[in-house]
């Protein structure tokens, strides 16, 4: 499913440049539930950022569901991002001034879905994180657990390959957080990869498998049974 | 299709939420599009104004005047009431008379006015479209027996003879030789009437003017013909031919001019002029247009989050770029409709006040439309670009 050979990143700070992510190799297979983790500058965030082609690496092979991603061109990147990744972010990025259905549709949208197509699948995603009722209101008059809900919703409309969530409970209270671990899981649970960037160890523990970052270098990688 | 109607509904839905900041955006769209609009409406009208009233003399009208400037002692160029006797009898010519132009002074019991009076043959009734308000105009018995009787304006006999009624049968003291007044007629209200100032005008035989020149020469000769385009330029070759030959000095020392040049020549003129002023007026379009990019651009930084949130979700460079031209081109559009409307209202209000007809040119509804969308294209290009080209992670960073 993703397959990293030798991907690192570097970025040109002024005139030092700075090695975010040093060489690396990682291969995460369909339908697992990765928790990354590390301190603030470990580079999980370059990781995911990568992983999500937000960003391309500067060495390395990035193979993503069959197909190499590092050298695309904006255009296809945008593809990519379309149709493989759900991305799900700590504040939520939803577009402030669309309802929460126009916000789900959103992706859509981008890849060309008729219209009543759209509406159709957009409701029932919302209907599957549970906010049916609130199709209609704007973004801020939900709470932050309803927010995250519906960049969830967002995030599986294209049946992405993989889900990328970056801090996804970073801006909640723990038992918003713990809903929306719930969620996931759930997703999880019906075939969807997990990936999911934090620094909460009780949030990582959702996660079957976690994997340790600290100064743009892999510690450690290790794989539960069963979800705690 | 559909993605490109979602645009415009993204668009329409960000300047709705931004009412008074798309208001002040095309508030220089709606000046420069209504000026352009304007200026090319009112020229048109002055245009056609101008045009209908000298098509009013017909199709085959002419004139043809001598060159004073041309010749010696001996000969030079002239025209006299015998040339035109003998010009009346030429094929292709229908009415035709002499003119000839002089100031006098009119005595009316102790009062005195001045009178420019056109002295002709009375084929001048139909060639002037004559509007006679009373009595009738003089005959061509009386032009051929001299006798002294004058057409007046109606301005002169309201003024001075109780009205034109009244003024029939009068008698007016020109230059010392007493006139009889067998008709009063209405001056057309011309764009070019009231340009004389106090003078009256009055039209009388050529054969019975107080003032004569040596040997009968006049002004110059005006006359119609049934003949049209290659076939009345001829004549009017002809014409200058024979009166050369009876004067013995070159063609080339009479002037003529027909109705269907003079048309020409003024359209030409309108048309430069035309050119002219819509072009300054399409420079307050240009600076209309730098203020649409002024706010694209403010407009693309204020929303590099929600750029970077659309390209987190696959916007692709091209989908972000045709976004932001779509609400550029809304703008110049809107605005090129409300200056449309204004311009069109301008125009409608000048002609009522100066009774040029009103017309609304298509040509400058079409080129008001397309150089608005085209400023909104080209405007928009800049502002849009750079939002295509924004980072995705820098973007979604931006706060």
């Amino acid at each position: 499913m993703i397959e990293l050979t030798g991907v690192s990143k570097t970025y040109r700070m002024g005139t030092v440049d700075v090695q975010a992510l040093h060489p690396l190799d990682l291969t995460i297979e369909a339908g697992e539930f990765v928790a990354i983790m590390g301190p603030s500058g470990s580079g999980k965030s370059t990781l995911l950022n990568l992983l999500g082609c937000l960003d391309v690496p500067t060495t390395g092979v990035y193979r993503l569901d069959g197909k190499e991603v590092q050298s695309l061109d904006e255009e296809e990147l945008a593809r990519v991002r379309n149709r493989k990744i759900g991305f799900v972010f700590q504040n939520f990025n939803l577009l402030a001034r669309q309802t929460v259905l126009k916000n789900v549709e959103l992706p859509m949208l981008y890849a060309g879905v008729p219209r009543r197509e759209r509406t159709a699948r957009a409701k029932e995603l919302l209907a599957k994180v549970g906010l049916a009722e609130r199709m209609t209101h704007k973004p801020n008059e939900l709470s932050g657990g309803q927010r995250q809900r519906v960049a969830i919703a967002r995030a599986l409309t294209m049946n992405p390959a993989v889900l990328l969530a970056d801090e996804p409970t970073g801006n909640l209270d723990t038992k918003s957080s713990h809903e929306i671990m719930e969620l996931f899981a759930r997703i999880n649970a019906e075939g969807s990869t997990v990936i999911l960037v934090t620094h909460e160890p009780d949030i990582a523990a959702y996660a079957r498998r976690i994997i340790r970052f600290a100064d743009g270098r892999m510690l450690s990688d290790e794989r539960k049974e069963a979800a705690g | 299709m559909t993605a490109f109607l979602e645009y415009v509904g993204i668009a329409l839905e960000n300047l709705r939420l931004n009412k008074l900041r798309s208001f002040l955006t095309i508030i220089g769209i709606v000046v420069g599009v209504a000026a352009v609009v304007t200026v090319v409406s009112i020229g048109e009208a002055g245009r056609h104004s101008v045009v209908s009233e000298i098509s009013q003399y017909g199709d085959g009208f002419f004139v043809i005047y001598p060159d004073f400037s041309q010749g010696n002692a001996q000969s030079y160029p002239t025209i006299t009431l015998r040339d035109v006797d003998e010009i009346r009898k030429m094929p292709g010519v229908n009415k035709i008379s002499p003119y000839f132009s002089f100031g006098t002074l009119a005595t009316v019991g102790r009062e005195t006015a001045t009178f420019l009076i056109n002295a002709g043959s009375a084929d001048l009734y139909e060639m002037e479209k004559i509007e006679l308000v009373a009595g009738r105009f003089f005959s061509e018995a009386e032009d051929r027996s001299r006798q002294k009787v004058v057409v007046i304006e109606k301005a002169f006999a309201d003024k001075y003879l109780g009205g034109a009624e009244r003024a029939v049968n009068r008698q007016l003291v020109l230059n010392n030789s007493v006139y009889r007044i067998v008709g009063v007629y209405k001056n057309p209200d011309s764009f070019l009437s009231g340009m004389e100032g106090v003078q009256y005008r009055a039209f009388m035989p050529i054969g019975s003017a107080p003032v004569r020149w040596a040997g009968d020469r006049v002004d110059f000769l005006q006359a119609t013909s049934y003949l049209k385009g290659e076939e009345l330029d001829r004549l009017v070759d002809e014409i200058k031919a024979f009166l050369a030959k009876r004067h013995r000095v070159e063609p080339d020392g009479y002037f003529s001019q027909t109705g269907e040049q003079l048309q020409q020549q003024v359209s030409a003129v309108f048309n430069i002029l035309q050119t002219i002023i819509g072009s300054i007026a399409g420079i307050s379009l240009l600076v209309g247009g730098i203020g649409v990019m002024n706010i694209m651009l403010v407009s693309v930084t204020e929303r590099t989050k929600e750029i970077g949130i659309r390209k987190a979700i696959g916007a692709t460079p091209g989908a972000i770029m045709g976004q932001f031209i779509i609400e550029a081109v809304i703008l110049c559009f809107a605005g090129g409709f409300i200056g449309m409307l204004i311009g069109l209202a301008a125009s409608g209000v000048f002609s009522a006040a100066t009774g040029w007809p009103f017309f609304v040119s298509g040509r400058a509804v079409l080129l008001a439309f397309l150089f608005s969308s085209a400023v909104g294209i080209f405007f928009g290009l800049y502002p849009a670009n750079k939002a295509a080209r924004l980072q995705p992670i820098e973007a979604l960073r931006y706060e």
